[in-house]
C-alpha cells in the first residue's frame, strides 16, 4: 500500500511538469499583456488609447459639478452571447452633460482602463475590460441639442459626429421602487429607437437623466437595462466634483447626418481592417496562430466584429 | 359656503370613484426677483406613499402642467432643481392649481463610491470585491469568506450571514453542490472568484420570489472572466515525517455557462478529515432511534490534525448542466475510505440526588473504519411559471468501530458493526397561473440498519442465566423504515395577501428487531430470555390540513401557519404479544414577522407552539445494550411533548461602512409526559421509563459584530452570548433538577497590516456553570486562542508562524495551559507552489481538558500526534 503511494507522488508530480510545459507558450503570450486581449485568440502589445497625435486641443467647455460613473457590461455578439464591460463616465455641469466609455476617451492618461488597485496605487485594467463604448454624448442643457461623436472600437482612425435634436423619450412610471446604495429609486421604461429601456432613477439627485442621451425624468439614472439585457448600465459611483468638461478638437473629425454615421459605423464593424494602425500600418498583434500576421488577421475573412449598437433604428 | 364646498366635494367623488385622471398645474417662480423659474422639475406623488405619480419640467414663463392618476385623498407636489432649495406642498385631491416660490440653493449629494468600495449594496443582493480582501496567503474561496465581515464560516465549514446559516450555494447562479458546498469552499480557487454576492431574503423558486420571501441568504461565487469556460485544476503531492505522511489531491474543475464540474479526489494521512467537505450543511441528520456505539476517546476543541490518526481516501465527482432556458440536471458520486485509530482517558462524573458524584475513569483505545458511498441525480425546472424537482439519492455505509476500554477493573472489548443504506425519493410539482399557485409534494425514503454490538467481557451477566464460558454480550439491532410524505396545496394570492391551504398525507412504517444473548468465542448460549429482545411494528399515519395566511408589503411581511394534524398509531410488539393504538389530534401553530424598520435595519421573529408524540425510539419494552456499560427499555405510555418557542433577530448592515451587527433573542419550554430515568450500579448505567410531568426551559441571548477597517484591511469580528437551560433529571429514583449556564465570547481580526505582512488572530473564551439539585459546581472557565503571522516577500515567498494556547481552569498542573506551535514556509514559482510545513513544533504529546454537559461533567486526556514535518508540491493549471 505504501508504495503505491509513492507512485502516485512521482505520478502526479511528472503529470504536473508535462502540463506546465505544455500550457508555457500560450500562457506567455496572455501573461505579457492580459489586458488587451482583444478578440479571442488574438493579443496587442498595447493598449488602443486615444490617438494623441489627431488630438490637436482641448477646451473647456463647462465644468462639472456631478461625477457619476457606471459599470456596464453588454453583449457585444448577440449570437454567442458573450458580454464584455466597460466603465462609462457622466459628467454633469450646468450647461453640458458628457457621456463617455472610460477606456477609450480617457487619451491624456496613460493607462486606458481603470481598476483601482491598492496595493500599487495605480490603475490598471481589470481583466475582462474593453471599449466597447466607442461614442461620445455631449447634451446642452440650454439649446437641448445632442453632440453624437463615435470613434471604432479596438482600431479607430477618426471622429465621425452627428448633431441632433435633444430626441424625446416617452418614460412610463411604475409604482415600483427599489434602493440603489441608499438611494430610493423608482422604475421607469420607454422604448426608443428599437430598444425598451428599463432605468431605475432616484428623484433625490434632481438632474435630467444623466445617462448616455437619456431625458425626461426627474431624477438622476442610477440603473439601466434594455428589455434583452443586452446594455446593463449599474451605478459605480456619485461625486460631488468639478471638473473640466472636455471637447477634443481634432482635425480628424468628420460630421454628417445620423443615416451616414450610422452606415459609416456598420461598415467599420464589418471590416475594421479598414481602419487598422500601426508602425507598418497594422495593428501590431500576437496571435495563436503563428501562421497568420497581424496583416492576415485583420481581414474582414478573419475577423468580423460584431455589431450591436444601443440603437437599433 | 360650506354647504357648497360639500355639494362640490360630494359631485367630485361622485364623478372621480377610483384613480381618476386629474390635472395640476401651476407656476414657479424665483423668491428673490419674481421671474419665472425654468427648467425645474415638479413631482406629484401620493402623500402616503413614496411613489411619483406624475411629473413636468416647468417651461420658459415658469408654467407648468402635469397630469396624473390617482385615488388618493391628498398629494404632495414638490418642487426640486440642482439649484434650488427643494419645497413641498399637501394639497387635497381635486386642487388643480399650486404655485411655487422657490429659492437658490445648491443641493447636497450624499456621494457614493460603490467600485472603489469593498463591499456593495444593491437593493437585496450584497457584493463583495474579493480583490479588496485578498493576500498572498490565501488558496481557496474559503480563506477569503472567513474574512468577509458579517459572513462567518463556522467549525464544520457551514456558512452564515448575519449568524443565520444560508440556503443556497451558487456558482455563476448555478447550483451544483446543493448542502455540499463545502467541496466549492475548499476548491475553487481564490484567485478565480471576481466577487462573492449575498442574495439577501433568497427565494430559490423563482415562481414564488414575488409571492413568499425568505429570510435565509443565499451566496453567489461571480468568476472572474478568464475562469469561466476554462478548465482549472489543483495537483498537489507531499509527504512527510513523523510518523511517515502523505497528502496528495487532484482538483480538476470547469465552470462553464450550461455545465459545471468539479471532481476530486483527495488521500492522507496526515489527520485531515477531507471527507468533511463532502457532507452536506442543508439536510439534518436523521436522528437513528436506539443507536448502538462503542465508546471513543472525546474529540478535543482543537484542530483535527492535531491528534486525529486517519488513512484517508475520498473521491467525488459533481456535475450540472443547463437543461433549456430554466432546467438542470446535477449528479454526483462520491466514495470515502477511512481508517482511524485514537487513544485517551476521560473522567465522566454523573452527579446524584444524594449530593455525591458517580465518577467513572475510562482509559480508551478505539479504531474506526469507515467506508461510504453516496449516489443522487436530480432534475429541476425552476422558471416563473413552475417548479418541477425530481430528486434521487442512494446512501450506503458501513462501519466498523472497536474500543478497549480500561476502567479500573481489567480491559472491556468493544466490537461494533453498523452498516447503514438509505433510498430516498423526492419529487415536487409547482405551478403558477394568475393568481393561483399549486403545489404537490411526495417524498419518499427506505432504509435498513442492522447493526451488532459484541462486548467482551460481558458486563451484564446478572441478566443472563447462561453458563460461564458465555462470557461475551452481543446486541443486534435490526431497524427497517419507510416513510413516505405526501402534500397538496392550494394557494391564492390577493394583493398583499396568500391564502393556502395544505392537504398531507403521511406514513411512517418501521420494524425495530433485537436480541440480546451471551455468546462463547464460538456460539451463542441457547435463545436469549424475552425481556431481551425486541420485534416491534411500529405505524403511524398523519392527516394534515395546514391552512396558512401571508401578508407581505414593502417593508413588512408576516405569516400565520395552523396545522390540524389527525396523527394515528399503532404499535405491535411480537415479542410480548401485546398492540396498541392510539389516535390524537395535534396543533402546532407558528407565527412569523419580517419588518425591514429601516433600509439598513431588519426584524425577524418567530413564534411557535409544537406538540409532537414518540416514536419508535422511545416504545420498546426489550431491553438493548447500546453501549458497554449503557442499558435500557423504554416502555411506556406514548410520549407526548409539547413545545413552546419563540424568537427575534435584529439585524444591522451597513456596506459602505462595512459595519455588520446582529442581536437574537430566544426562549423555549417543553413539557413531556414521561421522563426517562437512570439508575448506576458501579460503572453499569440502566435506562427506563416512568410517567411523570416534566418541563425543560431554556433562554439565551447572542449579539454579533463585524466591522471592516478599510484604511488597513482589516476586518474584526466581535461576538459573545449567554444562555441557560432549566431541566428535570431522574437518577436513582429520584426527581433533580438541574440548570445549566453558558456564556461565551469571540473576538477575531483578519488584518492586512501591511502590503507584506498579514495577521489573524481568533479568541474565544468560555465560562459554563452547573447547578444541579441546589448543589452549585465549580465554574470551568476555558479560554482558546490562536494568532498567525505571515511575511509575503517579493510575492513569491510566504513565510509563516502560528501559535496557539488553551486555558482551563478545572485543569490543575502543567496542563492548565497548553501551547502549540506551527510554522511553514512556501515558495510560488509560475504555476508551482513549494510549502513547507511544520507541525505541532514543540512537540506536545497529550492534551487535557474538562466540559461540562447539562448533567454531567467530563475531563478528558487526548493523544496528540508527534512533531512532524511535510513537503509539498501545489499545481494549479491556471
Amino acid at each position: 500500500m505504501k508504495s503505491f503511494h509513492y507512485i502516485l507522488f512521482y505520478l502526479l508530480l511528472a503529470l504536473s511538469q508535462t502540463l506546465s510545459a505544455q500550457i508555457n507558450t500560450y500562457q506567455s503570450l496572455v501573461q505579457r499583456h492580459p489586458q488587451y486581449s482583444i478578440y479571442p485568440g488574438v493579443y496587442i502589445f498595447e493598449p488602443i488609447w486615444f490617438d494623441h497625435s489627431r488630438m490637436t486641443s482641448e477646451s473647456e467647455i463647462d465644468k462639472s459639478r456631478l461625477r457619476i460613473t457606471y459599470e456596464v457590461s453588454v453583449v457585444e455578439n448577440t449570437k454567442s452571447g458573450r458580454k464584455y464591460k466597460d466603465r462609462m463616465i457622466v459628467l454633469i455641469g450646468d450647461n453640458w452633460y458628457k457621456s463617455y466609455g472610460e477606456g477609450l476617451w480617457k487619451g491624456n492618461k496613460l493607462v486606458a482602463l481603470s481598476d483601482y488597485d491598492p496595493d500599487n496605487k495605480l490603475y490598471m485594467r481589470e481583466k475582462g475590460y474593453e471599449e466597447i463604448l466607442p461614442h461620445a454624448v455631449y447634451r446642452n442643457q440650454k439649446t437641448k441639442t445632442v453632440i453624437n461623436r463615435g470613434i471604432f472600437p479596438k482600431l479607430k482612425k477618426i471622429i465621425f459626429r452627428y448633431d441632433e435634436i435633444q430626441p424625446e423619450f416617452k418614460w412610463e412610471l411604475s409604482d415600483e421602487t427599489k434602493y440603489i446604495e441608499d438611494y430610493l429609486c423608482q422604475k421607469a421604461t420607454a422604448e426608443f429607437k428599437g430598444r425598451k429601456w428599463i432605468v431605475w432613477f432616484t428623484p433625490e439627485i434632481p438632474v435630467d437623466c444623466g445617462l448616455w442621451k437619456f431625458s425626461g425624468l426627474p431624477g438622476l439614472i442610477l440603473e439601466a437595462n434594455d428589455s434583452e439585457d443586452e446594455y446593463n448600465f449599474i451605478l459605480g459611483s456619485i461625486e460631488q466634483k468639478e471638473e473640466p468638461i472636455l471637447w477634443y478638437n481634432t482635425d480628424k473629425e468628420k460630421k454628417m447626418n445620423r443615416e451616414e454615421f450610422r452606415k459609416q459605423e456598420k461598415k467599420m464593424y464589418d471590416d475594421p481592417i479598414l481602419n487598422s494602425q500601426g508602425p507598418d500600418g497594422y495593428l501590431s498583434i500576437i496571435s495563436d496562430n503563428h501562421n497568420l500576421t497581424g496583416r492576415e488577421v485583420f481581414t474582414s475573412g478573419h475577423f468580423v466584429y460584431p455589431y450591436n449598437p444601443m440603437e437599433l433604428e | 359656503m360650506k354647504y357648497r364646498l360639500f355639494i362640490s366635494a360630494l359631485l367630485i367623488i361622485c364623478a372621480f370613484p377610483a384613480a381618476s385622471q386629474s390635472t395640476v398645474s401651476g407656476l414657479v417662480k424665483y423668491a428673490e426677483d419674481g421671474s419665472a423659474a425654468s427648467g425645474v422639475n415638479v413631482i406629484v406623488k401620493e402623500a402616503e406613499r413614496n411613489v411619483i405619480l406624475g411629473y413636468a419640467v416647468s417651461g420658459e414663463d415658469g408654467n407648468y402642467t402635469i397630469t396624473y392618476n390617482s385615488d388618493a385623498d391628498s398629494l404632495d407636489v414638490s418642487v426640486t432643481g440642482f439649484n434650488i432649495k427643494k419645497l413641498s406642498k399637501t394639497i387635497a385631491s381635486g386642487t388643480s392649481k399650486a404655485d411655487f416660490l422657490v429659492e437658490y440653493s445648491r443641493q447636497n449629494i450624499r456621494e457614493v463610491k460603490v467600485s472603489a468600495n469593498a463591499i456593495k449594496a444593491q437593493g437585496d443582493t450584497l457584493t463583495y470585491y474579493v480583490e479588496s480582501f485578498k493576500d498572498g496567503t490565501d488558496r481557496s474561496i474559503g480563506d477569503i469568506l472567513k474574512k468577509l465581515p458579517g459572513i462567518q464560516v463556522t467549525q464544520g465549514g457551514g456558512i452564515k450571514y448575519q449568524g443565520k446559516e444560508i440556503n443556497k450555494f451558487y456558482i455563476e447562479g448555478m447550483d451544483m453542490l446543493g448542502g455540499r458546498y463545502g467541496i466549492a469552499v475548499n476548491n475553487v480557487q481564490a484567485s478565480d472568484i471576481a466577487a462573492v454576492e449575498i442574495y439577501e431574503n433568497h427565494q430559490p423558486i423563482k415562481m414564488l420570489q414575488e409571492w413568499a420571501r425568505t429570510d435565509m441568504a443565499a451566496i453567489n461565487l461571480r468568476l472572474k472572466s478568464s475562469a469561466k469556460g476554462a478548465w482549472n485544476a489543483i495537483l498537489q503531492a507531499g509527504g512527510g515525517y513523523k510518523p511517515w505522511m502523505w497528502d496528495a489531491e487532484v482538483v480538476p474543475m470547469f465552470f462553464g455557462q450550461r455545465f459545471q464540474t468539479i471532481t476530486t479526489y483527495k488521500t492522507n494521512n496526515t489527520g485531515e478529515d477531507v471527507s468533511r467537505e463532502l457532507n452536506s450543511h442543508f439536510d439534518s441528520v436523521n436522528e437513528t432511534s436506539a443507536s448502538l456505539y462503542v465508546t471513543h476517546p472525546t474529540a478535543p476543541p482543537i484542530n483535527e490534525n492535531r491528534y486525529l490518526d486517519n488513512n484517508i481516501h475520498s473521491i467525488s465527482v459533481n456535475t450540472i448542466n443547463k437543461v433549456g432556458k430554466d432546467g438542470d440536471i446535477t449528479a454526483d458520486v462520491s466514495y470515502v475510505h477511512d481508517s482511524q485509530e485514537s487513544a485517551g482517558t476521560t473522567v465522566s462524573s454523573y452527579y446524584l440526588p444524594d449530593g455525591s458524584a458517580l465518577v467513572i475513569r475510562e482509559s480508551i483505545e478505539s479504531g474506526l473504519k469507515k467506508d461510504k458511498l453516496g449516489l443522487n441525480v436530480q432534475y429541476r425546472l425552476n422558471s416563473q411559471k413552475s417548479y418541477i424537482l425530481e430528486q434521487l439519492s442512494f446512501n450506503g455505509k458501513k462501519n466498523v468501530e472497536t474500543a478497549d476500554v480500561s476502567s479500573g477493573n481489567g480491559i472491556i472489548s468493544q466490537y461494533l458493526r453498523i452498516p447503514d443504506m438509505q433510498i430516498s425519493n423526492k419529487f415536487n410539482l409547482r405551478k403558477r397561473y394568475e393568481k393561483w399557485g399549486m403545489d404537490i409534494k411526495s417524498d419518499m425514503k427506505y432504509s435498513t440498519s442492522p447493526s451488532a454490538l459484541e462486548v467482551y467481557p460481558n458486563p451484564y451477566p446478572e441478566l443472563f442465566a447462561a453458563a460461564p464460558e458465555f462470557n461475551t454480550s452481543y446486541q443486534s439491532l435490526d431497524k427497517k423504515s419507510f416513510k413516505i410524505d405526501n402534500t397538496f396545496s392550494a394557494s391564492y394570492h390577493v394583493r398583499r395577501w396568500i391564502v393556502s391551504l395544505s392537504a398531507k398525507l403521511n406514513a411512517d412504517i418501521e420494524n425495530l428487531n433485537s436480541s440480546l444473548s451471551a455468546m462463547s468465542f464460538e456460539n451463542f448460549a441457547s435463545d436469549p430470555a424475552d425481556s431481551m429482545k425486541n420485534n416491534i411494528l411500529f405505524q403511524r399515519y398523519d392527516a394534515i390540513l395546514e391552512p396558512r395566511i401571508n401578508y407581505t408589503a414593502d417593508k413588512f411581511s408576516a405569516g400565520l401557519l395552523f396545522p390540524l394534524d389527525l396523527a394515528s398509531l399503532n404499535k405491535k410488539d411480537e415479542i410480548r404479544s401485546h398492540g396498541a393504538s392510539e389516535t390524537d389530534l395535534l396543533v402546532s401553530p407558528s407565527l412569523f414577522l419580517i419588518w425591514t424598520i429601516a433600509y439598513n435595519l431588519k426584524l425577524t421573529s418567530y413564534a411557535s407552539w409544537t406538540e409532537q408524540l414518540g416514536g419508535l425510539s422511545d416504545s420498546y419494552g426489550g431491553y438493548i445494550m447500546s453501549g458497554y456499560r449503557d442499558i435500557g427499555k423504554k416502555d411506556g405510555p406514548t410520549t407526548r411533548k409539547s413545545r413552546q418557542s419563540c424568537s427575534a433577530d435584529l439585524n444591522y448592515r451597513n456596506a459602505l461602512r462595512g459595519l455588520f451587527a446582529s442581536l437574537s433573542a430566544n426562549w423555549w419550554r417543553t413539557e413531556g409526559n414521561v421522563i426517562y430515568g437512570t439508575d448506576y450500579s458501579g460503572i453499569l448505567s440502566t435506562t427506563t421509563a416512568t410517567q411523570m410531568s416534566n418541563v425543560s426551559s431554556g433562554v439565551g441571548v447572542n449579539a454579533r459584530i463585524s466591522q471592516l477597517i478599510n484604511p488597513i484591511s482589516t476586518t474584526v469580528n466581535l461576538s459573545g452570548g449567554w444562555s441557560r437551560c432549566w431541566s428535570d433529571y431522574l437518577r436513582q429514583g429520584s426527581l433533580m433538577d438541574g440548570t445549566y449556564d453558558a456564556l461565551t465570547a469571540n473576538l477575531t481580526v483578519d488584518s492586512k497590516i501591511a502590503k507584506s505582512v498579514v495577521f489573524s488572530y481568533d479568541g474565544r473564551y468560555s465560562r459554563t456553570l452547573n447547578r444541579i439539585a441546589k448543589t452549585a459546581l465549580p465554574p470551568i472557565d476555558i479560554l482558546r486562542q490562536s494568532a498567525g503571522l505571515n511575511f509575503i516577500i517579493g510575492e513569491k515567498v510566504i513565510c509563516g508562524i502560528n501559535a496557539e494556547h488553551y486555558f482551563n481552569a478545572m485543569i490543575q498542573g502543567k496542563d492548565r495551559n497548553i501551547f502549540f506551535l506551527d510554522a511553514s514556509l512556501s515558495f510560488k514559482h509560475k504555476r508551482f507552489e513549494y510549502i513547507l510545513e511544520g507541525n505541532n513544533l514543540i512537540n506536545r504529546t497529550i492534551f487535557s481538558s474538562a466540559t461540562y454537559n447539562e448533567n454531567a461533567g467530563y475531563t478528558y486526556s487526548r493523544a496528540l500526534r508527534p512533531a512532524s514535518i511535510i513537503f509539498k508540491v501545489r499545481f494549479s493549471l491556471r
